[in-house]
């Protein structure tokens, strides 16, 4: 199983009611197919970017997309820079 | 032809000679410059002989309030001061929130300058067209919150009124710290580059204000109109997170995504921090735990500061406020801290003392690497064992900035100063731009700031140029330097002048539209504000005054580790490299600069309006 979570309101900016989700298939999964069977359509937000932390790393989307493989029992943390101040 | 927004005085005080003047604007200053920065350079320029130094009684300070400040445009409470900087020795502006600017205001004035030198520690107490120069001993050496509370509540008594307003220094701008920041209202701050050193050392604790005029608006229903319009903007967009939590909201996405320093600019916020450690930083966690109110400053529908009590973990302080983002990060992850405790207890330090948060964290952290780097020794410290996420040992060396006691001498006025006195050990770890420490966004990741921390006349500032997180889009991609990025940077660029200006909050901007700022200042002036002109006639009056002072393109100092030089091993940043000396080059030349020096040509000023004088001293002739 792998646990997704959503910081800085990204569970608002995709449409979900939760601020994290499971994923119950087949591991490890890449990130692109984990986003897809998890149904998570990202909005183009050139000025606040998504980012992605996983295993202790931190990544791109389109890093994460092209290549980010998320083994079993992992928690993918997916965020947005939005501000500060 | 102005119309509004303006009370069309200003007051200049001497305090050495406690001659008060109040003055008519000459209307074609504000009709050019507006207001802010801008209004406050065009000003200085005039009113302070050139190679003053900054903290000399001929030296001036500016407050100035702004023409969107007390007519109720959302987001437009700030105020600005302006003064030398005693760091860079050019020219300097912060601003900041509260009440206070909207108050000068409604005391029938739109700024005040101050010069000279009082024998004695003065306040001065301003109310409707009236100012005084008052006995100030009684709070002199009183921290911030102590000094105001007491002026506050006897002005208040003796008033017979509420709600006196006020702005002035903690203990570290009556020392003349490089690093102490103006403090209103309590916990708001318009703190960096040193310009409350200037006003201590002219005696001046603090400015007193009430007033009770009302402020001209040139078409109050079309601000109305607008007013609703965002309002109604505002309920659709995704902002309840901010409204609740303020900016220390981003700290926990700003660690983990590289925006925010870690171990001063060095690392991957990653590699130190899981996300459940960098949540605990965010303000959300201590908001839970500690929060008590919300607080706002005028005219804003978000309310994002707020007051605390700590009552448990390492600093159980009770009554303090709620640290910004900026606070969080530069007393959190740039020294490799865990603990939220110590972010709000340095800023409560911070605050009392007067100190700019953002200086003071950048020091601290200077100082642990130096000392890990065995640059620095014990000797140095007074007995403080630094180290990376030693937050006991980060508090106790901030105690001794706050109090410029022992090796506070030095520490207290910033990592470029301390650096010196020290003999220059550990130079390699400087992190600042023109001995400025750098706002807690990184270059890295928003390569258009890289030109605004570089070469910006005020450097080091995160709320000046291209501000936002623009890295893909092709008119604001700068990570490659190319051609395009001189006049998308200008453009931009003059929109956070103007912002500025009008006295307009950026976080307004950032959660809405930063075009509200122009169409707001339109409303409330009367004015037709041609941005293509304003934004460069704004940024080459700062200029200029630096350029007075003989500052040019080779005095622009800067570590290239801050431009990913080299670059960050991993992160979202990794390998990002940031051309930032094409970017500047980029930038002014489309400003109409030369590149040897990166100053305005002649003519380039002259086709701005209100600057003939300014192009006639300082102006280049194009070859």
């Amino acid at each position: 199983m792998i646990t997704v979570r959503f910081l800085s309101g990204v569970e608002r900016r995709l449409g979900l009611p939760e601020s994290s989700c499971m994923y119950k298939g087949p591991s490890p999964v890449s990130f692109r197919m984990l986003c897809e069977e998890l149904d998570l359509h990202f909005p183009s937000d050139i000025q606040k970017p998504f980012l992605v932390n996983c295993g202790g790393k931190t990544f791109t989307l389109d890093k994460a997309f092209n290549t980010l493989s998320v083994p079993d029992g992992e928690t993918v943390v997916i965020f947005m820079i939005n501000g500060g101040g | 032809m102005v119309q509004g927004g303006y009370m069309g005085k200003y007051l200049v005080v001497d305090m050495t000679t406690g001659e008060i003047e109040t003055k008519e604007w000459d209307e074609q200053y504000l009709e050019l410059f507006i207001g802010g920065p801008a209004l406050g350079a065009r000003m200085l320029w005039d009113l302070m002989p050139a190679h003053t130094d900054a903290l000399a009684p001929e030296s001036v300070f500016g407050f100035l309030a702004s023409p969107l400040n007390g007519t109720n445009a959302l987001f437009g409470g700030r105020y600005t001061v302006v003064s030398k900087s005693p760091v860079t020795n050019g020219f300097n502006d912060a601003n900041s929130g509260g009440y206070f600017g909207p108050e000068l205001k409604k005391a029938g004035f739109d700024a005040l300058f101050i010069k000279g030198k009082s024998e004695k520690p003065a306040y001065l107490l301003i109310t409707d067209d009236k100012c005084e120069i008052r006995d100030a001993s009684h709070v002199w050496g009183k921290d911030y919150y102590e000094a105001e509370a007491i002026v506050r509540d006897e002005v208040e008594a003796e008033l017979g009124v509420k709600n006196v307003r006020t702005a002035g220094i903690g203990p570290a701008g009556e020392r003349g710290s490089h690093i102490a920041a103006l403090m209103n209202d309590m916990h708001h701050t318009a703190g960096r580059g040193g310009s409350a050193a200037v006003l201590g050392a002219k005696g001046v604790k603090m400015v007193a204000v009430k007033g009770t005029k009302k402020i001209p608006i040139a078409d109050p229903d079309k601000l109305n109109e607008m007013k609703k319009g965002y309002l109604t903007a505002l309920k659709e967009a995704d902002v309840q997170f901010f409204k609740d939590h303020g900016s220390g909201e981003a700290a926990t996405a700003c660690i983990l995504g590289n925006d925010a320093s870690t171990r001063n600019w060095s690392a991957v916020g990653a590699d130190y921090y899981t996300p459940e450690e960098a949540e605990k930083l965010g303000a959300p966690w201590a908001d839970e735990r500690y929060k008590t109110k919300s607080k706002a400053c005028a005219a804003c529908p978000f309310g994002c500061g707020a007051l605390y009590k700590v009552e448990d973990g390492a600093y159980p302080i009770g009554d303090t406020t709620r640290p910004q983002y900026e606070t969080i990060a530069a007393f959190s992850s740039n020294i490799l801290v865990k603990d939220p405790a110590v972010n709000i207890y340095a800023n409560d330090l911070c605050n009392r003392a007067g100190i700019d948060t953002i200086s003071a964290g950048g020091t601290v952290a200077w100082a642990i690497e130096a000392f890990e780097n065995g640059d620095l020794t014990e000797a140095d410290t007074d007995g403080i064992k630094l180290a990376w996420g030693d937050g006991d040992a980060a508090i106790e060396l901030l105690k001794k900035m706050c109090s410029g006691e022992g090796c506070g001498k030095y520490f207290q006025h910033g990592t470029k100063y301390a650096c010196e006195a020290l003999g220059g050990r550990g130079a390699q770890f400087m992190t600042v731009f023109s001995g400025i420490e750098p706002g807690q966004h990184d270059p890295r990741l928003m390569p258009g700031l890289g030109r605004a921390y570089v070469w910006d006349p005020v450097p080091g500032r995160h709320v000046k140029g291209t501000t936002g997180y623009i890295i893909e889009d092709d008119k604001y991609n700068f990570e490659e330097g190319g051609p395009h990025t001189g006049a998308a940077d200008v453009e931009a660029t003059s929109y956070t002048e103007l912002e500025s200006a009008a006295g307009f909050c950026q976080f307004g901007g950032i959660y809405g539209s930063q075009f509200t700022a122009v169409e707001d200042c339109e409303a409330v002036t009367g004015l037709s504000i041609d941005m293509e002109k304003y934004g460069p006639r704004s940024f080459l009056m700062r200029l200029a005054f630096s350029v007075r002072e003989g500052i040019e393109r080779k005095d622009y100092t800067f570590n290239p580790r801050n431009m990913g030089d080299p670059a960050l091993p991993g992160g979202p940043t990794e390998g990002k490299t940031i051309p930032v000396v094409t970017l500047g080059e980029r930038f002014y030349e489309a400003l109409g600069c030369d590149m040897e020096h990166f100053w305005p040509y002649k003519d380039t000023l002259l086709a701005l309006g209100g600057l003939d004088d300014v192009a006639e001293e300082i102006g280049l002739d194009r070859p």
